[in-house]
């Protein structure tokens, strides 16, 4: 073999190396969008809710290969799991008068509470970036809503500089087509759902009762358990991961007892053969069936929850594709139990149906988990709602909640995007604040996006448009008086 | 593996997933520039870093250590998730076909910006996909070689000899280039 060095004079490959690493691209990397990013990880990690994740920790792990006299993680787990179903029941059968206690509550309930009970409702986040953006009646003021503004972060060199750089972008104006809007509501019930069961307490003070060998845990007060993970033992076994904190329990694979023979390939060939073909994958009533049985047998109850479908949004994709061969078809399935209150939808930041979602393996056609499964205890107080509709469709216009579209600005025709006709609903929306995590549930109308644009982008299905007056403020919000493009 | 990182994969596998976000504020620059490097258009590597985090996240729990570090398992994902994007988008994902439209005022510096980044994209698209991608890790993502082999799959000796085919490949290339912007540096 020839070796290419050979060709090169002596530190000719420091001096082309140098020469290239002189020219690295400015890569234009914005602050706020690694701001926004992580914001939105940390409320997926939020949902989560300390589940999703193996088993048990590396660490734990390592401890139990100690093989010492001392109870494992999972065992440990399981004793204080089943002690937590069993005490209840022996203290009701020897200790009259004790009402046996559940660790989550199954049942739905509302309690309603004085208004402005959850504080400002405006995330520490949306303050923190309208700051850093420097409002003040600037158009920087929307970074959280119009992710195509200049990055208010970067000196105007960088930022003209770096769109300079950008590929054209085009843009979409949205215009609504829809009825005049009518009963707006001056007040409007915001939703907090109620984390900690208050059974907590009882929870540690079982588990105090169980020696760790390495400590005495009798000796620490006041415990509450706060989590808590098991694993079934078994082929095709599930992890059990439960947050009595956020009352959430999340269900996925015990990843050591599932088979994973793609795990061992080091070729592209390998690799290729287990590659899921779109033909092995059930149809959408066979996944539905598949969840609903999984339900059933583990007692999961989809009451409060509307009807399942399947999210299929990579389907748009395939069919769009020209490579249809080498298009990455998904694992799994997702079938979706939409959370609806009092008949009306619930909806993530991202526009998404809120609720239960379980997971169906599209070549074993097993369930490998179930997530967004919580408590539905709630709390509800009055906000100030936003009466003009003037207002609501002037922000519905500009993309609304959360936004992706870029949209139109004073110096680019944007592309005709029609919204019709809102329906009232909710949107989810996560609020921290001094480490702690709040669920809030917002009334919100929700304006369907029509139709299709024609160079092929994916536009979102719904613009959602919070009803709290709190949530519109101007500052989030800044609209300009006059034209229907209201940012930049 | 780096221990602090171990000890916060080993937190988040334990449940406690926010710890991610530490990870993130690790490596968040890098991967946005590992995939700027690829696809030279900003909006185009947010998305595209946004899903590699998320990807990430949803399978930290999947993550073990004796295969590898953490570095090259992201950077992997990352890989994959470019891949991914331009079987489906071609047009903005190929280097080769990158094309960018001056707008600013300032014509005299954008100009010059202009012709240096697209001589820069003119050098590389001299080279062979995967030859460019070892030459880009190496000199732009400063990765080692040992990196570098763990994220594509290859021996040390062979991205040694396909870096120094890259280079040897620029220089027949890219040497009229070269002149041509010591020339405009000299102008300016």
């Amino acid at each position: 073999m020839v070796n290419p060095l050979s060709d090169l004079k002596n530190n000719e490959q420091e001096r082309l190396t140098a020469e290239l690493k002189k020219h690295k691209p400015d890569t234009s990397f914005s602050l706020v969008f690694a701001a926004r990013l992580r914001d939105r990880l940390r409320q997926k990690a939020a949902a989560y809710a300390q589940s999703n994740t193996g088993p048990i920790s590396n660490n734990l792990k390592n401890y139990m290969h100690m093989k010492k006299f001392i109870l494992s993680f999972g065992t440990l787990a399981f004793v204080a799991l089943a002690a937590l179903i069993v005490y209840p029941i022996i203290q009701k059968q020897y200790s009259p008068g004790v009402v046996s206690q559940h660790l989550l509550s199954g049942s739905f309930s509302v309690t309603p509470v004085r208004e402005n009970s959850f504080g400002n409702l405006q995330t520490n986040t949306m303050r923190q970036q309208n700051s850093a953006a420097g409002l003040g009646g600037g158009g920087n003021a929307v970074v959280l809503y119009a992710p195509n503004e200049p990055d208010p972060t970067m000196d105007t060199k960088i930022s003209d500089n770096s769109e300079r750089m950008m590929m054209p972008q085009q843009t979409y104006t949205y215009v609504y087509k829809g009825e005049a809007l009518i009963g707006l509501a001056d007040k409007q019930s915001v939703l907090r759902r109620l984390g900690n069961s208050g059974n907590q307490s009882a929870a540690g003070d079982l588990v105090k009762k169980f020696s760790l060998g390495l400590v005495d845990i009798g000796k620490f007060q006041q415990q509450k358990l706060q989590n808590f993970t098991m694993v079934e033992d078994r082929e095709f076994g599930y992890s059990i991961s439960v947050d009595l904190n956020q009352s959430i329990v999340s269900i996925s694979q015990n990843w050591e007892k599932w088979p994973h023979p793609e795990q061992s390939c080091q070729t592209d060939s390998c690799y290729q053969q287990y590659r899921i073909k779109i033909s092995e994958l059930p149809d959408d009533g066979t996944a539905i069936s598949i969840a609903n049985e999984f339900l059933a047998n583990f007692g999961i109850s989809n009451q409060g929850y509307g009807s399942p479908s399947v999210n299929n949004f990579w389907r748009t994709d395939y069919e769009r594709s020209t490579d249809k061969a080498n298009y990455y078809i998904p694992d799994s399935i997702t079938v979706i139990y939409p959370l609806v209150f009092d008949g009306q939808q619930v909806l993530d930041e991202g526009g998404n149906p809120s609720g239960i979602s379980v997971s169906v393996d599209s070549k074993t056609k097993r369930v490998t988990g179930v997530y967004g499964l919580h408590s539905q205890q709630y709390e509800s107080s009055e906000y100030l709602g936003e009466t003009s509709s003037e207002k609501i469709l002037q922000i519905a216009q500009a993309g609304g909640f959360r936004s992706y579209l870029p949209l139109a600005t004073e110096r680019t025709k944007g592309i005709e995007v029609e919204l019709g006709t809102p329906v009232s609903g909710f949107v989810q929306i996560w609020k921290y604040d001094q480490g702690q995590t709040q669920e809030l549930y917002v009334p919100a109308l929700v304006f369907p996006v029509k139709g299709v644009v024609q160079d092929g982008t994916y536009l979102p299905k719904q613009v959602i448009v919070p009803l709290v007056k709190e949530l519109l403020d101007d500052s989030l919000f800044p609209i300009r008086a006059q034209g229907g493009v209201m940012f930049k | 593996m780096d221990t602090k990182e171990q000890k916060i994969i080993a937190r988040c596998q334990s449940g406690e997933m926010e710890a991610f976000t530490e990870l993130y504020d690790a490596y968040v620059r890098k991967i946005y520039d590992f995939i700027f490097y690829r696809t030279f258009h900003r909006q185009t590597a947010e998305d595209l870093t946004s899903q590699v985090f998320l990807k990430a996240l949803d399978n930290i729990s999947k993550f073990r250590s004796e295969r590898g570090s953490f570095s090259t398992w992201i950077y992997t994902i990352s890989r994959n998730v470019i891949i991914d994007h331009s079987r489906v988008r071609k047009d903005y994902d190929d280097i080769a076909e990158y094309e960018h439209l001056p707008t600013a005022q300032n014509v005299a510096e954008e100009a010059h910006q202009a012709l240096q980044k697209e001589q820069v994209s003119e050098w590389l698209k001299e080279l062979a996909p995967e030859v460019r991608d070892v030459v880009i890790m190496r000199v732009w993502d400063e990765l080692s070689y040992e990196e570098i082999a763990a994220v594509v799959g290859k021996s040390q000796a062979s991205l040694k000899m396909a870096f120094s085919r890259g280079l040897l490949k620029l220089k027949q290339h890219a040497q009229t280039v070269l002149s041509l912007l010591l020339f405009i540096k000299i102008l300016w």
